[in-house]
């Protein structure tokens, strides 16, 4: 490859941008003492929950995060619905907050009458050393919360994905696995999209030289006419995301995926309901 | 030269303009102590020589001297070969190529965007070499920068800002030959491996093949790439016999060919085969993490800090397979 642009002129570059990183990186550096992660969440719950009451919410869910995380591109976390099997009430809607993230409100998901109930797993992008928490509503209305401190970690790493070219070559591309829980006999579905699902915030004084944001912004899963799941996320969840969830057995139908990202790419992909859903794996994009 | 110029002045003005340094106080420990070292080197060949950095994360100890760098001296000029982990460690490897010489250097080549291996890029900028590295590597460095200038500042306990980041004025696509005066290098690209940006270097008058991160001996490796890339690189490697010497990324250098790769190879297999059974029995990201190839660990320095993440690097790859 030829060379585009001559030594100096990128140092000149590089220079210039000095300037106007410094400021931005120290201040960044300073962001990560657990009482500054309480402030965002208080402006958060302010903006998103105003004053209703947020119950603690040991007995209704529970988040599982590695307080280490090994990859923080890839922070797997499993939220457990405690309500699973009552009758009396079920949840109804999740928030998924990540404090120190440059959008803390990373995900929201609000279950159907075809979901078995609300537990649910996906992988996340840690930027720091952060609290992470749930917001559960269940069906009589009442707000719970639980919360985990998560430490990123790892001496190479960023929180960003390995290989964006590749995800980007086969954006759009979904697989639906069945898999095991990691604790019980329970068995989940695993619904994985390729999408290089870019923050396009990675270095904002070099952004011309780094993709910009392109990320799934929504996910609805469907059984026959029943809604599995809607949901709604930032570029928080990992490249190529991942949701594993519930579906119950007694709903007749496909099992359908709708993904949409933040360039108003749509791709759709059913699966009929009793495959070999490991089997089954090719691409479906129905607009761009 | 002038150009040259231009831009000191401008590195000066923008350091000196950042609030690192804005207390006055010099940012660079050699300087406080009144001494620079040079960095310890030991010489694999005619004309080749490295400094092994030491087999730990970066510490204020250490300065981020913990990846292999050296360089190799032909008739005409000098070629740099990694620079270290910070502009201290890239100064003092400055140092000890003018103890062995006075010729110009004329390239930096950097093996992958890894900070350890390149932030001492900094300390070469005044002698106007071209800097070298795979494409790929701008993007990579780029999108990671903030994430590595924070976590050494931290690591280091001293500002960092972006002067310490050094681009490319070469890249190499797939191969790139250099002539140092009777002193020929031959660089060559790699599809995804250790990074999505490798570099190998090989002098053919010597047979000293410089393998970046695609080889780490001793210190457990590192999967930011890819695994299948990375065992592909491996295969094809073994398979040249030209190689007399080789320097790893880190750890000693070898002229056991090919069998100074045997470890990391057989490492890698057991992640690869490891994950491949957990996801085909419908086990978790979390499960592998906590069950594949823990058998390894004796093998390795560092295990803990890199092994479950490189679970999580092939796990997220394979799933796609």
């Amino acid at each position: 490859m030829d060379r585009q642009i001559g030594p100096c002129r990128w140092r000149i570059v590089i220079a210039v941008l000095c300037l106007l990183l410094a400021g931005p990186t120290m201040a960044f550096a300073q962001s990560s003492d657990r009482d500054k992660n309480e402030i965002v969440w208080k402006s958060l719950r302010q903006a998103y929950f105003s004053d209703k009451a947020i119950l603690d919410g040991k007995d209704v869910l529970t988040l599982d995060a590695p307080y280490r995380a090994e990859d923080p591109a890839v922070v797997p976390i499993t939220i457990t619905d405690m309500l699973a099997g009552q009758d009396r009430r079920h949840i109804e809607k999740l928030w998924l907050v990540i404090d120190n993230n440059p959008e803390p409100m990373s995900a929201v998901f609000e279950f159907g009458p075809a979901a078995e109930n609300a537990t649910l797993s996906t992988r996340v992008r840690v930027n720091s050393y952060t609290y992470m928490r749930v917001i559960a509503q269940t069906s009589d209305d009442k707000l719970y919360m639980v919360k985990r401190y998560v430490k990123a970690s790892g001496g190479c790493s960023a929180p960003v994905g390995r290989d964006p070219e590749k995800a980007l070559e086969h954006m759009g591309e979904m697989r639906l696995r069945e898999v095991r829980a990691d604790q019980g006999d329970e068995r989940l579905t695993q619904l994985m999209i390729r999408h290089p699902n870019i923050t396009g915030l990675q270095m904002d004084q070099l952004t011309r030289l780094v993709y910009p944001a392109h990320f799934v912004d929504a996910i609805t899963v469907t059984k026959g006419n029943e809604r599995v799941f809607d949901s709604h996320m930032t570029f928080s969840l990992s490249e190529n995301p991942s949701v594993q969830f519930n579906v119950r057995d007694d709903v007749a139908g496909e099992l359908t995926a709708e993904v949409h990202d933040n360039k108003d790419n749509q791709f759709t992909r059913s699966w009929p309901a009793q495959a070999d859903q490991r089997a089954v794996s090719e691409q479906e994009k129905t607009a761009s | 030269m002038q150009l040259s110029k231009c831009m000191l002045g401008l590195v000066w003005l923008a350091v000196w303009a950042s609030p690192a340094s804005a207390g006055g106080a010099p940012a660079d420990l050699d300087l406080q102590a009144g001494v620079l070292r040079p960095l310890e080197l030991e010489q694999v060949a005619s004309g080749v020589f490295y400094h092994p950095g030491t087999q730990a994360e970066e510490t204020t100890t250490n300065q981020g001297d913990i990846a292999n760098v050296g360089f190799v001296v032909g008739d005409r000029c000098v070629a740099v070969v990694d620079t270290g982990g910070s502009p201290a460690v890239g100064r003092a490897l400055h140092a000890a190529i003018r103890e062995r010489t006075a010729l110009p250097i004329c390239y930096v080549i950097n093996t992958h965007m890894h900070p350890d291996h390149v932030f001492g890029n900094a300390a070469f900028v005044q002698d106007d070499p071209v800097f070298v590295a795979a494409d790929g590597f701008r993007q990579a460095l780029a999108a990671r920068a903030r994430t590595y200038l924070d976590r050494l500042a931290e690591d280091l306990d001293e500002p960092t800002d972006s002067s310490w980041i050094v681009m490319p004025d070469r890249v190499v696509e797939d191969s790139f030959t250099i002539d140092l005066g009777d002193r020929v290098l031959q660089i060559r690209a790699w599809p995804s491996a250790h990074t999505d940006n490798d570099l190998t270097i090989f002098d053919q008058s010597t047979g000293t093949l410089w393998l970046g991160d695609l080889a780490f001996v001793d210190r457990v490796p590192a999967i930011d790439g890819s695994i299948t890339g990375w065992l592909s690189a491996l295969g094809e490697l073994r398979k040249r016999e030209d190689v007399i010497h080789a320097i790893p990324g880190h750890g000693p250098a070898s002229s056991r060919w090919p069998g100074v790769l045997d470890n990391e190879q057989r490492y890698f297999i057991a992640i690869r085969d490891g994950v491949t059974r957990a996801i085909d029995d419908g086990r978790s990201l979390r499960w592998a993490e906590d069950h594949v190839a823990g058998a390894e660990r004796e093998h390795w320095l560092l295990f803990d800090d890199y092994h479950a993440r490189n679970v999580t690097a092939a796990y997220t790859e394979l799933e796609w397979q």
